[in-house]
């Protein structure tokens, strides 16, 4: 702990840390500019040099290690002198005119302002260049106010690790490049914006959501407002900058304060919210023609009324998604980014392409929230009056707050009498909770992003395409890789982790089972199973151990395709770690077989002892930014909060006196999932859905559609008509994120709060408040305000969130991780260090045997197709279809061809193809890529106009009933084939 | 020897002895001229009581700072359990020096058998040869002598039977000057921007690849196998001026001189005899005006200054500039010394890395205003803002090579003051620049 003394004040820092690091510390201020925290240290910018007693010159303190004793003044002459002379240097090609006369733009600026430069230029040098990016929708340059920092190099490089930026040329011609031809798409930039974060002059600055401004126009935000990205289970925060009710730009908070994501965000979080603003919002509440309010205040339908007849079956002037994806009328949906190389607009206004058509409105007429509220729960009471409570059954929204999911829940146990809640997690992650719920009683992640990043040896990724679907994560995984980690990918495809891992196992669709069983079998056959711990800490070894033993690497590899000796040198190295972490998402999940396939990974990860302590991490990566606080919240069909089992009288009790009601009123009968409440032989007649999408993510969705119409009564709650919102009786306009306060959970099990920024549009209104409504109007309690009363209400009936408060957590920004037993507790950051939270203790194995998928390729349908996500879209395209920013990056749906296949079918980048499963078909653009394998496509999930889970096989898991996405049998055909051979 | 000349009598041919023979080239050449000698014996020698050899005979780098070798290879934690490098500096980019391009040219065995011995010296089994990238010839030589050492055992896996390894390697630069550097060498090697580090760490502690890395000149690395044959006493002993200056050194001399060439003499040799004498004295009916004695980087003097000095390391510094890398940069009357300056400024601002903001903006803000001088556009607070810009860029950089920049000008500025203020008043053009 050197002591060093800094303008005369004493100053002591840990060992190792440099000047400015003590200096920070001590409030000191010492100018800087390429210094930035947490990138490596450049020491180019030379502004930060300080005057060290004994050292003849003066040394740059972001770069210079402190000594017992030393002495620095760090504004003497010499110091002071050299910052001027450094800021008049840079000033000399800097476009001094736009510097307000009065004030500051930026960093640089304030440092001029500072130290009182005159800003005439001298030397009659040129201004600063260096790349642009032309009419980009999210990121602009003006290098002429480039300082060559090169902060957003090292940003590029070292935080996101994808490296699109760099120096060019030497000496007075260095200058700022994007990639080396100056197009970031074939640079491989992901338009994460971490540049524009960094930058401190603005020279990369990003495009605001609703105008462009440049630098000096930009309206200044009003207000600063923390919130979570609406997005994926990273639940990195945000800032909203806030100027009357509109949010102008997003930002990421400070790098060095706590939060899950150190303040990255990916394009999404940075650039995809410009929804919030979108005309497409709904303003008012919707009541379909033909229902009738008569004057004793019952509603009644009639087709005949309101011109409801030109509308029969709750349909619409529109396509269904079965027409509109197989449908030639349609213009070819080529590719157009391919063609146009720096497009000025090659796709007009998006949001104009994307837009709600405006004949979606035609069937429904304006309400007031009055009728739309009365007529919901007149409804309601009325099914559940005429065919019991589980005709009812409500889809919940991984997208709303915990408060939201946990108010829905109640209403419908309560105010129904239905444990028929379920919402999204059963399309996603339903297989991997049970088979957790079943080893280990358990469900949700064990450990930490952080822990993974800094502490893994081995990181073992199955399934998960992180940086797509999570990038910010994904980006913690590279940077893991670089600092020695090693990385094994299990994919089907070659994503960009399996291009980066030390092995990448590249098997066969769905033959997940026979991989690890192998895997397994190898660690057993070398005794490198964690012995100890199985004994300690495990049932169930000896019949896993009989179970894998038929599975060689070489019968795997029969089975996979992955040569046996990579099986095991990767079952080596995992066993080995000496920590290794275990990741995986839907490509382990959406199966018949998902929970096997779960099971068998929980296996290995349990044989070799890898869970329990910092840096063996178990994570299933949570899709949805609040898909594990829904589950959390009782939005499953078989459990209150926390996993208490609806079907255990005594949890009843509890919830029948905390909700101050009949224990009778609350159903011991678990409920229906949404893959059984959607389905022909469904007893359900009226549902609520709350943000979510099931006309486009349910499986083989032309059957979901037209179940959907036969509803009795459907209310959607949502903030646009979406595609399942148009067959609605009643459409509720609610908030998006930016419109409301309440806590979500991340991934890794951290509670976060999100405020409040702007006002809903129109006659919008909070989520919570419409459930509350109708709450009381079906006679459920609702003994609190806001969401901050509703979250006390949840830690008290849920143990593991009793510690969690909304004043607690404005105080600890960066949230808190479950279990957070009390007021006092911290929140955990890894479990299971002692015991696992099973009745002793002890986790189980369980022997799972391989079961090839449930629809394998044949000489008709010669394809595997594999679903999934693309970087600039999520889910069904409600939110980032209506992102300006991020429908133009993708704007089109594509197929993943792989060239030889793309050879063999007759196609180039670009075409169009006809996708044919035992289902249906649809006509999709080609995009060539070796990521993915022969005879293999990938289709991403969401695209109306082309929709995946029309193809898609609705084989149901056992266990979870969770379909299996992830792989059917599909015949590729060139567009122009197929329309002759169809006549 | 003098070559391309014939070699004076007054010179000191010891690395030079064998320029412009042909013969020496081959392994077997250089055998029979007493080479190869001193690496067997150095590998069968614990590695410490070399560096003690070099550290005796005074030995300082070739390369420009004259930094004490042995001193350089005791930094080497032998032993340390990490692989050890070895960096010969053979980027010679400087403007004004070729000797390194001499030595391995004429002579590279003798560098070879210099890279082996000092690899074995501070525990390294690997050495890298970086070589200018314009530098074809000798980087073909190099390659040729390497191969034939290689499959002679003289260097690999059992360097002269010892069962020690050295391994060597030529790795070409690919243009920039600031690759002589030796953290941005460094960077090169590893295949990144050439970009200068931060220093601390010093090679010694994070070199190549984060490890320990000696990175010397080539002609440094070729004096050792000399001092190894004949003893530390023996360099030691050449030594004509300052004691803390040894053995014998090769200038290279360029510019208006009748004979330019490289020149071996001892250290604290009269500057004035090497001039008039060894070199030739000036062209026929001119007169030496001023002289930029050791490479580009140092500031320059006039002919009456140099004609007293003696040539070593301390004796260069008392008249205010410095022996560097010992290229003799020599100006006549009929030359304009702001159009040389303005020559050498642009030359930095070209080389500049980019990264630091005084070196960067400084090289280009100077070349500019030199220019105008030249132009005869210039103005009397130009040169003011010369000083001041030297005075930002001097002492504030990761590497030196914006002090060298201001070095040259400001001192010729000084020094030469009257033809650059006849410039700027337009009593006369650049191109007739013979002083009034
Ligand atoms: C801009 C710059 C260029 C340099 N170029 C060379 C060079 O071309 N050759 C060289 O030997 N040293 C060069 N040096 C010096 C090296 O950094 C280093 O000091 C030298 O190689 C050490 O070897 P020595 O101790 O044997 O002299 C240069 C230094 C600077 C600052
Ligand atoms: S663009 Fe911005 S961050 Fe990048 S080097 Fe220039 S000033 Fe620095
Ligand atoms: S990584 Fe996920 S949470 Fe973070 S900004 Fe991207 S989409 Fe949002
Ligand atoms: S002084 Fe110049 S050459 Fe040296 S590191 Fe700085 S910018 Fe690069
Ligand atoms: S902040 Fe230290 S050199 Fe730039």
């Amino acid at each position: 702990m050197p002591t060093l003394t800094i303008n005369g004040q004493s100053v002591q820092c840990a060992e190792g840390k440099t000047i400015l690091d003590a200096a920070r510390a001590a409030s000191i201020d010492i100018p800087t500019l390429c210094w930035y925290p947490k990138l490596p240290t450049a020491g180019n910018c030379r502004i930060c040099l300080v005057s060290v007693e004994g050292s003849g010159k003066l040394l740059p303190s972001c770069a210079t290690t402190t000594v017992e004793g030393m002495v620095v003044t760090t504004e003497s002459d010499a110091a002071v002198a050299n910052r001027r002379g450094v800021l008049s240097m840079l000033l000399e090609r800097y476009p001094v005119e736009r510097i307000p006369a009065d004030g500051a733009r930026n960093e640089f600026e304030t440092l001029v302002r500072r130290y009182d430069m005159p800003t005439a230029h001298r030397a009659a040098l040129p201004l600063r260049k260096g790349d642009h990016r032309l009419a980009d929708p999210m990121i602009l340059h003006d290098m002429s106010t480039c300082i060559l920092c090169t902060r957003c190099v090292r940003a590029c490089e070292d935080i996101q690790v994808v490296g699109v930026l760099d120096v060019a040329g030497r000496g007075a011609d260095a200058h700022i490049i994007v990639g080396a031809h100056g197009d970031p798409e074939h640079a491989g930039c992901t338009w994460c914006g971490e540049c524009v974060r960094v930058c401190p002059t603005g020279a990369i600055h990003d495009v605001l959501p609703h105008a462009k401004f440049r630098l000096d126009t930009m309206a200044h935000e009003e207000r600063v407002v923390r919130s979570i990205c609406p997005y994926c289970g990273v639940g990195c925060q945000v800032d909203l900058k806030v100027r009357g009710n509109d949010v102008v730009q997003v930002s990421s908070p400070w790098i060095e304060e706590a939060s899950p994501s150190e303040g990255s965000l990916c394009v999404k979080g940075r650039f995809g919210t410009d929804f919030v603003l979108h005309r497409d919002r709904l303003t008012t509440p919707l009541i379909r023609r033909g229902w009738r309010r008569d004057t004793a205040g019952t509603w009644t339908f009639d087709a005949s009324r309101d011109g409801a007849a030109a509308f029969p079956d709750r349909g619409g002037p529109w396509e269904s998604i079965r027409g509109e994806g197989g449908n030639a009328s349609h213009r070819p949906r080529t590719n157009p980014l391919r063609k146009h190389h720096r497009p000025e607009n090659p796709l007009g206004d998006p949001r104009d392409r994307v837009a709600t058509p405006e004949s979606w409105y035609e069937p429904f007429r304006k309400a007031t929230w009055e009728e739309a509220l009365e007529l919901t729960a007149q409804q309601l009471a009325r099914v559940r009056d005429a065919h019991g409570p589980d005709a009812l059954a409500t889809f919940q929204s991984a997208k709303c707050s915990n408060e939201e999911n946990y108010v829905l829940q109640k209403l419908f146990r309560a105010g129904i009498g239905t444990n028929n809640v379920d919402h999204c997690t059963r399309l996603c992650h339903s297989s991997s909770v049970s088979a957790m719920q079943r080893a280990l009683s358990t469900s949700a992640a064990s450990g930490s992003m952080r822990e993974v990043e800094h502490e893994s040896d081995v990181i073992f990724v199955l399934g998960a395409n992180t940086t797509e679907s999570h990038p910010v994560f994904g980006a913690a995984i590279k940077r893991a890789a670089r600092r020695g980690a090693t990385l094994i990918v299990a994919d089907p495809r070659r994503i960009e982790l399996a291009a980066r891992a030390h092995i990448h196992l590249q098997m066969v669709p769905g033959t997940d089972v026979a991989l690890l069983n192998a895997m397994l079998h190898h660690i057993l056959e070398q005794g490198l199973e964690d012995k100890a711990f199985v004994a300690a800490r495990t049932h169930g070894f000896a019949a896993v151990r009989a179970a894998v033993a038929p599975y060689s690497p070489e019968a795997a590899e029969a089975i996979c395709g992955v040569s046996a000796a990579l099986i095991r040198r990767a079952a080596e190295l995992y066993a080995k770690g000496p920590r290794s972490a275990t990741l995986w998402a839907m490509g382990l999940t959406q199966h018949h077989t998902g929970t096997d396939i779960v099971t068998s990974l929980l296996n290995l990860m349990l044989a070799c002892g890898m869970i329990g302590a910092w840096g063996k991490a178990m994570i299933p990566i949570r899709g949805q930014n609040n898909v594990q606080g829904a589950s959390d919240m009782g939005a499953v069909p078989f459990a209150y909060t926390d996993y208490q089992r609806v079907d255990d009288p005594a949890v009843r009790a509890m919830y029948a006196e905390a909700w101050g009601i009949d224990p009778e009123r609350l159903s011991l009968t678990v409920g229906r999932k949404v893959t059984q409440i959607v389905g022909a032989d469904s007893p359900v007649r009226a549902m609520y859905i709350m943000g979510e999408n099931p006309v486009i993510s349910d499986p083989d969705v032309s059957h979901a559609e037209d179940w959907f119409r036969g509803l009795e009564f459907l209310a959607v709650h949502d903030i646009f008509l979406t595609e399942t919102a148009r067959y609605a009786d009643v459409v509720l306009p609610g908030a998006a994120f930016a419109e409301k306060t309440g806590t979500f959970v991340n991934t890794e099990r951290r509670v976060q709060l999100a405020d409040k920024a702007v006002e809903p549009p129109g006659e919008a209104r909070a989520d919570l408040d419409i459930l509350l409504d109708l709450s009381r109007r079906l006679g459920v309690a609702t003994p609190y305000a806001d969401s901050e009363g509703v979250q006390h209400e949840i830690a008290r009936v849920t143990p593991t969130l009793r510690g969690v408060t909304h004043a607690r957590l404005r105080e600890h920004r960066a949230g808190l991780q479950y279990p957070v037993p009390d007021e006092s507790h911290m929140g955990t950051a890894f479990l299971f260090a002692d015991a696992f939270p099973t009745p002793d203790g002890r986790a189980t194995l369980v022997p799972v045997e391989y079961l090839p998928p449930a629809e394998l390729p044949d000489a008709e349908y010669p394809f595997f197709l594999n679903t999934g996500r693309q970087i600039y879209h999520w889910h069904t395209g409600t939110m980032t279809r209506r992102s300006t920013a991020l429908d133009s990056r993708e704007s089109t749906p594509t197929i993943e061809l792989n060239p030889a296949d793309a050879a063999a079918v007759g196609v180039h980048d670009g075409d169009e193809v006809v996708v044919t499963s035992r289902r249906a078909h649809i006509r999709i653009a080609v995009r060539i890529s070796e990521r993915v394998a022969r005879h293999q496509v990938f289709v991403p999930m969401h695209y109306r106009e082309a929709a995946a889970n029309l193809l898609t096989n609705p084989a149901l898991d056992p266990h979870a009933h969770i379909p299996e996405f992830k792989v059917c049998a599909v015949r590729v055909e060139a567009a122009a084939v197929a329309a002759a051979v169809g006549g | 020897m003098g070559y391309p000349h014939k070699s004076h009598p007054r010179e000191t041919p010891i690395l030079s002895k064998y320029f412009g023979d042909p013969e020496a080239r081959t392994l077997e050449g250089w055998k029979v001229r007493g080479g190869y000698k001193a690496l067997p014996m150095a590998l069968a020698t614990d590695p410490v009581a070399i560096q003690n050899i070099v550290k005796e005979s005074g030995l300082r780098g070739r390369g420009g700072a004259g930094f004490p070798t042995g001193l350089k290879w005791s930094f080497m934690k032998i032993g340390d359990g990490k692989p050890h490098y070895l960096c010969c500096n053979a980027d010679e980019s400087e403007p004004g020096t070729f000797k390194d391009r001499e030595i391995m040219r004429w002579t590279p065995h003798q560098l070879i058998e210099g890279c082996a011995i000092t690899a074995h010296a501070i525990g390294a089994e690997t050495t890298y040869i970086y070589i200018r990238g314009e530098f074809t010839e000798p980087i073909a030589i190099m390659e040729k002598a390497l191969d034939e050492a290689r499959a002679a055992g003289v260097i690999g896996p059992n360097a002269c039977g010892s069962g020690k390894t050295i391994n060597m390697w030529v790795h070409r630069g690919a243009g920039a000057y600031i690759c002589g550097e030796e953290t941005a060498l460094m960077n090169s090697i590893e295949g990144r921007r050439g970009n200068p580090r931060i220093k601390p760490p010093f090679p010694a502690v994070a070199g190549v690849f984060g490890m320990p890395t000696t990175v010397n000149n080539v002609e440094t690395l070729a004096a050792v196998p000399h001092i190894l044959n004949n003893g530390a006493e023996w360099y030691k002993a050449m030594c004509l001026g300052s004691p803390k200056s040894t053995g014998s050194k090769l200038f290279s001399v360029c510019g208006n001189v009748a004979r330019p060439g490289n020149y071996e003499v001892p250290m604290g040799f009269p500057f004035k005899d090497f001039l008039y004498d060894l070199c030739g004295g000036p062209l026929p009916g001119r007169k030496f005006k001023a002289i930029i004695p050791g490479g580009s980087s140092v500031p320059v003097i006039t002919i009456e200054e140099a004609e007293q000095v003696k040539m070593d390391y301390e004796g260069f510094m008392e008249f205010g500039t410095m022996l560097g890398s010992g290229g003799v940069i020599i100006f006549d009357d009929a030359q304009s010394m702001p159009r040389q300056l303005a020559r050498l400024a642009r030359f930095y601002a070209h080389e500049s890395c980019a990264q630091c903001t005084q070196c960067r903006e400084g090289t280009a803000w100077m070349t500019k205003i030199l220019e105008r001088i030249v132009a005869g556009q210039g103005t009397y607070e130009d040169l003011d803002t010369i000083f001041e810009l030297t005075e930002n860029m001097t002492g504030k950089t990761i590497c030196v090579l914006s002090d060298s920049c201001g070095a040259p000008v400001c001192s010729g500025i000084t020094r030469f003051r009257g033809e650059f203020e006849a410039l700027i008043s337009g009593k006369r053009s650049s191109t007739v620049a013979v002083p009034a």
